[in-house]
């Protein structure tokens, strides 16, 4: 029993590790219909900069990471500006164009950065006996509670403000929003750098647990995929009930059977799931 | 100076000209029918003056200054909001929110205000929606879909609303609440009305004047009486629907 918490407690805790970093996918897909293939490779940027904000110009921890977050936040509009916006009308244009983006920026990071794994400093150090019966690191803890606080926010922003009103309605008929006098392009711009920022949080609240390095990019990507699918693409709520239910599958599935299936359970979850849902668990059906 | 000046304004889509060389005007405050066959040009003529795409030739001025050219977000910022044929509210948003939607298009989001909430309230009990504002828009049915359109419609501030079709599809009680908002939209927001309509015995006890569109081509327009009797628009339209 004290085992199957411990499980549980990491899967929880992956879980939410995993919707954060999927997060932006899914905001993207949801408001412009575009598949943001360099998503990864804007957590591992975000991850060298609050490494490199905080070791070489020893700035605090949160002011590195503020900073870190608001560069790639700028990042993601140029990149809407110059990249996205002429493939407007061509889903098919901007996943070329931001697959190519992916790998020209995994190899700029290997070229500027080096090949060798890289980490901000943590922000806590120990660890805390969580209900008295395992030890549970401080740093994870804290991760864990920083992107859950970051989901909350995001819900928020999406939810309650006016930003997110407006947000909403470009994804529901981009058309009339714009009749309404809504400017989408603009909608579009902030909205892509929004999703890019969300991958340059979750990048560096895990840098400190997990390390970049120039490849990193591609397992977050790839998993960032899975949970946006498994949640059915474009749904918030999808994205962290399926991040949550990947976490905990593979954990699970890793500790009583195999460690080495663990990704075995992950995909066998998502096939399941497909079965039942072919649009994902809170996916819309296309019309 | 005419309120609403359109000049001369031809679209074609390759080689069909969907819209030719119309012109007409309308005065401020007006509420204008437009009618005519299917595949008459109307939908389109309404896309042409809300700048959901550019026409080839022509000038249409409105309020005095020209609007060629200009996004959709612009015009309906310079006071032109329009209705759909087939309702398309944000249905995954409350009514309420849709409305707001409205106000944040015109006026950019500047956050919400006790005053803002208010009127959206108003607006919403205006076109009779107000037990429903916070009922997501999927589960409206039609007629409270389309007064939501309206009402989505005149959180932009509106001079002149478009309105595509507002009666296809509703019963005889539901048109006569339909006919008596469009007449308040008149009254009590002096927002000028142009009208696409197929419903001809509703749309005369309203409207002040006619255009008749065919094959893209304004044949006729005046006074509705005067319209429903000229031997061109009989055959153009109302001859083929007596027959």
């Amino acid at each position: 029993m004290d085992d199957f918490l411990l499980y549980l407690t990491n899967g929880l805790l992956l879980g939410v590790i995993y919707a954060l970093s999927a997060l932006g996918v899914s905001l993207i897909v949801g408001i412009m219909n575009v598949i943001n293939f360099a998503h990864g490779e804007l957590y591992v940027l975000a991850g060298y900069f609050s490494a490199l904000f905080a070791h070489a110009l020893g700035l605090p921890i949160p002011v590195a990471m503020a900073l870190a977050v608001g560069l790639v936040f700028v990042f993601g509009l140029l990149i809407e500006r110059t990249l996205i916006q002429p493939t407007y009308g061509n889903d098919m244009y901007s996943l070329i164009i931001t697959f190519i983006l992916s790998i020209v920026l995994q190899n700029a990071y290997l070229f500027i950065f080096g090949p060798y794994p890289q980490k901000p400093p943590n922000w806590v150090t120990g660890s805390t006996h969580l209900f008295g019966l395992f030890y549970y690191g401080n740093q994870r803890l804290a991760s864990f509670l920083a992107g859950a606080a970051v989901i909350a926010l995001l819900f928020l922003l999406i939810k309650k403000t006016w930003f997110g009103k407006m947000v909403r309605a470009v994804a529901q008929d981009r058309e009339m929003a714009s009749m309404v006098g809504v400017n989408s392009t603009r909608v579009n711009m902030l909205s892509f750098a929004l999703g890019c920022a969300l991958a340059a949080a979750a990048g560096v609240i895990l840098a400190p647990i997990f390390p970049v390095n120039p490849t990193a990019s591609v397992g977050i990507s790839l998993t960032a995929f899975v949970v946006v699918v498994l949640g059915g693409m474009g749904s918030l709520e999808g994205c962290v009930v399926g991040g949550i239910l990947l976490g905990v599958v593979q954990n699970l599935g890793a500790a009583y059977v195999s460690s080495g299936y663990k990704h075995f359970f992950g995909f066998l979850i998502l096939v399941l799931v497909l079965t039942v849902r072919p649009s994902g668990l809170f996916g819309r059906k296309e019309i | 100076m005419a309120f609403l000046d359109v000049q001369h304004v031809t679209k074609r889509f390759g080689g069909l000209t969907a819209v030719a060389d119309v012109s007409f005007q309308m005065e401020q405050g007006e509420i204008v029918g437009l009618i005519g066959p299917n595949g008459a040009g109307k939908t389109t003529l309404f896309n042409l003056i809300a700048g959901t795409f550019p026409f080839d030739e022509g000038r249409i001025v409105f309020d005095g200054e020209p609007l060629n050219g200009l996004k959709p977000y612009h015009v309906c910022r310079r006071g032109i909001a329009r209705t759909f044929q087939i309702t398309r509210p944000f249905l995954e948003m409350t009514c309420y929110e849709n409305v707001v939607v409205g106000f944040i298009g015109r006026d950019g989001f500047t956050g919400e205000t006790p005053e803002r909430r208010r009127r959206a309230e108003e607006i919403l009990k205006l076109v009779g929606l107000d037990e429903f504002l916070h009922t997501q828009a999927r589960h409206l049915n039609l007629i409270n879909k389309k007064k939501l359109e309206i009402a989505r419609a005149l959180a932009t501030r509106p001079k002149l609303i478009l309105l595509d079709e507002v009666l296809g599809g509703l019963n005889t009680g539901e048109m006569v609440q339909a006919l008596d908002l469009i007449r308040a939209i008149r009254d009590r927001f002096g927002v000028t009305v142009l009208w696409i309509e197929h419903v001809m015995g509703a749309l005369m006890q309203v409207v002040e004047r006619l255009l008749v569109l065919d094959g893209g081509r304004l044949i006729c327009q005046g006074d509705p009486q005067t319209v429903v009797r000229d031997p061109r628009v009989i055959e153009a339209y109302l001859g083929e629907a007596d027959d």
